[in-house]
């Protein structure tokens, strides 16, 4: 059985190991991919850049925070809803922005939720425990297209 | 035409004229035919009395003719010298012999006989011997025969014998050889015979023929007779006066028939003495002329009748051509009457009628026209047929009383020149023209010259002040007569100027020409603009030329003046030299210019520092609180999984780096809210405050299920605003009331529209800790907080946040307090 990657898109590494101690602390044990920046995520996504020639899996959720180096959250969810391959990827968009410009841009390109990520620790455990099992477990992903 | 056509015949046409006219032709044919038939009649008379006188002669011929056959034969006999030897020798036998031979060669010789010189008879055949022997000289027929010896033809005589009819003598005398006469033969003639002779005459109806002797004794007649008398003719005394040749036809009365005309008509019988009278009956003549008569009258009556009819024909169409005339006149006079009557209500003068009374004395109304009930406030039913001196009672003052009874004494036109009137009702200027109409009435026309008279007083005042102020004011004056293109200017022409007097123009080209070039087509043709439209007022701005040749700027004002007809015919203005304000103006423009240009560029550093503040919340947003979350994940982690190797106090300080960490997260949330809210836009919408304020406490009340509070939210509180706002605004103050209220059991807050000081305010109360009035006004201050942290929890930023939304609405927000009694929150919209 393949294991179900989660590619959490975050530049900043607190939130990467906080996620990451989150997910774990909610016996969420799918292995999660990060990409540090808007470019490493559509390299991964799309086989290019470092990750070109490299057979990697795509994700069943992808975690993508807005405020990214080189290329920014939204211009990732739009390279992701505009290509075939990745257009029905279930995308969460879980940053600490609670502009409405984000919100309404997120929902427009084709964001399926987004969360805000709370100051406090347990609320933001919390979260992720939530979206984990919802959308790693409740949710019916959509078939994958190799 | 048609009004002079029936005045010509207009007697013609009444009946009685007609009737007249009638008559009198009626009397004119008569008089004509009577004058044809008079004149005819004499006519006639004439040539038949010319035929009976001619009759008669004829007759006096062959009766002449007659005797003198018998005296020619008895001539004959006296001439037998057998005869003679008889009477010589008075032998009667043998005399008788002749005699006898005589007697028989005529029937109507009666007798025959014989007498002597003497008159003597001697002898007779037939025999008479009762008269032999006696003479008969005394006899007429003896006179006759013996005047001068010569045959001779006796009057009339009656016979006497048995018949007593009428006879004759006719006596021829004898002569011997030597010539003396030796006796008479005498024939006593009847005269059967001449009747007979006469008889052949062809006589007309009528007439009459009688033969009468030398004393007028009818011998013969065909009208009167013989009754065993002798008559004389009727008329042979009136006859016997006009025996010339000239007047045969006499005309005498037949005393017979009276009043019948009888003509007579004579000839006498040559050598005899007899006269032929042939008397025509007056009526025969008539008759013969009736058919005359009768065709004469016929032709005078049809002529009659055709005058007549003639006369009712041209009558009935005069009266029909009267009558449309009449019409025609009536259609005429109405037109006419209304075009007068608009006209005498439509002219702008006032006309009143008046008719002179007591002897012109006074005078009333007769007629007023609508300009006059105008003019002078007044009704014309109010003053008809009352007296001027009544509704006008300062009609003697004025003095037009006078001129009325002048007008109506002379019947001359007056006129009162412009004279002020008043009484209790008008105070005017008045004009009169009074003039009398044929009908004796008496006419004032009259013109309310007040307005004018006003306007005079004014312009002369005006024109006054008009000097006055041109020496008063800064303007440079002017007066332009646009009659004959002079202007005239005022003093301070020369100085704004800089002209001497002798450089100072009067015409209209020294204006035209010191326009400055470019402006000059513009001004000129701008001021003629209103000059021929009919304004009044012109102004302009241009640059006019001092006597240096710069150019001044000049405000130049206008006002035209037009006379009753619009025509204008002056021009007054005035110039006001802008040139030191221009400049200033110039200035304020550049000045405003760089101004303008000043706040472009603060509105766009505005601009680039709102996208810089917007950059900066973003950022704060983000990254500020991602250090925080990073503080409080860590820490937690440590307190969770390193609680083995950390003491009470570690514990502790680990539990403040936290509290804080999450503290300054809620401050940064709050700030970010903050300026939002200040950088939003208002969308303004009806909002149901009441159901938004609901909503919220539910969702406390779900938050806090602990905790008792009673929320008291009045229904349809609605308010105009922006909704998130509002929705913010109401969160903040009902989050403030619950948490002010949690020390108390039983909390109650309430939300309603209230009255604050006479002006309707919403109001949020709570029955919480209150507040100390005195920081009443630090409430709204961002970071000002009444109460320690440990109290209760908060930013600081609620009621700054609110305050904003309120103001950013244009409303009020105040608070009231007292420590442990509550607060109450007002706000308006």
């Amino acid at each position: 059985m393949e294991q179900k990657i989660i590619l959490l898109v975050e530049d900043n590494p607190d939130d990467v190991t906080l996620t990451l101690h989150a997910f774990k602390k909610s016996n969420i044990t799918n292995e999660v991919v990060v990409a540090q920046d808007g470019k490493e995520a559509i390299d991964y996504l799309f086989g290019t850049g470092k990750y070109a020639g490299k057979d990697v899996n795509l994700p069943v959720l992808i975690l993508l925070d807005l405020n990214l180096p080189k290329i920014n959250g939204i211009e990732v969810l739009q390279h992701i809803r505009a290509d075939e391959r990745t257009q029905l990827l279930p995308t969460v968009i879980l940053t600490s922005s609670k502009e409405e410009q984000d919100l309404v841009n997120g929902y427009r390109f084709g964001a399926n939720s987004y969360i805000r990520k709370p100051v406090d620790f347990n609320q933001f455990a919390e979260a992720i425990l939530q979206l984990g099992l919802y959308w790693l477990v409740l949710n019916e992903a959509p078939p994958l297209k190799r | 035409m048609a009004e002079k056509n029936a005045a010509q015949y207009s007697w013609f046409i009444e009946r009685r004229n007609i009737t007249l006219i009638s008559l009198a032709v009626f009397f004119f044919l008569s008089l004509v035919t009577f004058v044809l038939c008079y004149e005819h009649h004499q006519h006639t008379k004439k040539r038949f009395l010319k035929e009976d006188r001619e009759s008669a002669y004829l007759l006096s011929l062959i009766l002449d003719g007659h005797f003198q056959k018998i005296i020619k034969t008895m001539e004959s006999y006296a001439g037998r010298p057998l005869l003679i030897q008889a009477v010589k020798g008075k032998n009667v036998e043998k005399a008788k012999r002749h005699l006898m031979s005589l007697v028989k060669s005529d029937p109507d010789i009666d007798i025959v006989v014989i007498a002597n010189r003497q008159g003597t008879l001697w002898t007779a055949y037939p025999d008479r011997p009762e008269v032999m022997g006696k003479n008969f000289a005394y006899r007429e027929w003896y006179k006759g025969v013996s005047r001068n010896w010569k045959p001779y033809v006796s009057d009339a005589t009656l016979r006497m014998v048995a018949e007593k009819d009428v006879a004759i003598q006719i006596c021829v005398p004898f002569f011997d050889e030597k010539g003396r006469v030796i006796g008479i033969l005498l024939n006593t003639q009847r005269l059967v015979e001449l009747g007979s002779i006469i008889k052949q005459v062809p006589l007309d109806p009528g007439l009459s023929i009688s033969v009468a002797d030398r004393k007028g004794q009818m011998v013969y007649s065909s009208r009167y007779p013989f009754d065993k008398q002798i008559t004389l003719y009727p008329f042979y005394s009136i006859i016997d006066k006009v025996k010339t040749e000239k007047n045969r036809s006499v005309t005498v009365e037949d005393t017979s028939i009276p009043g019948k005309k009888l003509y007579a008509s004579f000839a006498h019988i040559a050598g005899m003495g007899w006269t032929i009278l042939i008397g025509r009956d007056n009526r025969s003549i008539l008759l013969s002329e009736m058919p005359y008569y009768i065709l004469l009258s016929a032709v005078t009556f049809l002529l009659f009748l055709m005058i007549i009819f003639s006369l009712v024909y041209f009558r009935k169409r005069v009266m029909m051509q009267q009558a449309m005339d009449e019409l025609l006149t009536d259609e005429a006079l109405r037109a006419s009457e209304t075009r007068f009557r608009e006209l005498f209500n439509n002219m702008s003068s006032g006309v009143a009628i008046y008719e002179a009374v007591d002897g012109g004395n006074d005078f009333i109304f007769r007629d007023f026209n609508r300009s006059a009930e105008q003019m002078d406030k007044i009704e014309k039913e109010e003053l008809l047929g009352k007296r001027v001196t009544e509704v006008f009672p300062g009609v003697k003052d004025l003095g037009l009383f006078e001129v009325f009874q002048r007008v109506w004494t002379t019947g001359k036109t007056d006129f009162l020149p412009v004279a002020f009137y008043s009484d209790n009702r008008i105070a005017a200027w008045r004009e009169n023209n009074v003039f009398k109409l044929p009908t004796g009435e008496i006419v004032a026309v009259y013109d309310d010259v007040t307005s004018s008279k006003q306007a005079e007083e004014a312009l002369k005042i005006s024109e006054e002040r008009f000097k006055l102020a041109s020496g008063a004011t800064n303007d440079a004056v002017w007066d332009w007569n646009l009659l004959t293109n002079e202007i005239w200017w005022g003093d301070n022409f020369k100085r704004f100027f800089r002209y001497n007097d002798i450089e100072v123009k009067v015409t209209i080209d020294s204006w035209y020409n010191n326009i400055h070039p470019e402006d000059r087509d513009r001004v000129v043709s701008g001021i003629h603009a209103v000059i021929e439209s009919g304004k009044q007022f012109w102004s302009d701005e241009y640059r006019f030329r001092r006597s240096d040749d710069s150019d001044a700027y000049i405000f130049d004002r206008g006002y035209v003046i037009r006379d009753d007809n619009g025509k204008a015919v002056r021009m007054i203005g005035a110039m006001a030299d802008l040139t030191d304000r221009k400049q200033a103006e110039e200035k304020i423009r550049k000045l405003n210019a760089e101004l303008e240009q000043r706040v472009l560029d603060r509105t766009a550093q505005l601009e680039a520092a709102n996208k810089e503040l917007e950059a900066f919340s973003y950022s704060v947003s983000h990254d500020l609180r991602a250090p925080l979350r990073g503080i409080d994940g860590f820490s937690h982690i440590l307190l969770d999984e390193y609680k083995d190797v950390l003491d009470g106090r570690g514990k502790d300080y680990l539990s403040r780096i936290r509290a804080g960490s999450q503290h300054l997260g809620e401050l940064i949330d709050d700030l970010l809210k903050l300026s939002r809210v200040s950088r939003a836009e208002i969308q303004y919408e009806t909002v149901n405050l009441s159901s938004a304020a609901q909503t919220i406490a539910e969702e406390f009340k779900k938050m806090y299920p602990e905790r008792h509070v009673e929320f008291a939210i009045a229904d349809n509180l609605i308010g105009k605003g922006d909704p998130n706002l509002l929705r913010i605004a109401l969160e903040n103050l009902l989050n403030n009331a619950f948490k002010f209220t949690r020390n108390n059991a039983h909390g109650i807050i309430e939300f309603e529209m209230t009255t604050y000081e006479g002006k309707q305010a919403y109001c949020i109360r709570d029955n919480g800790v209150g507040f100390e009035m005195e920081f009443a006004d630090k409430l709204f201050g961002a970071f000002q907080r009444l109460h320690t942290k440990s109290e209760f929890e908060g930013t600081g930023i609620g009621l700054a946040t609110v305050q904003r939304i309120i103001h950013k609405h244009g409303g009020k927000i105040w608070a009231e307090g007292k420590v442990g009694k509550g607060a109450v929150f007002y706000f308006t919209l």
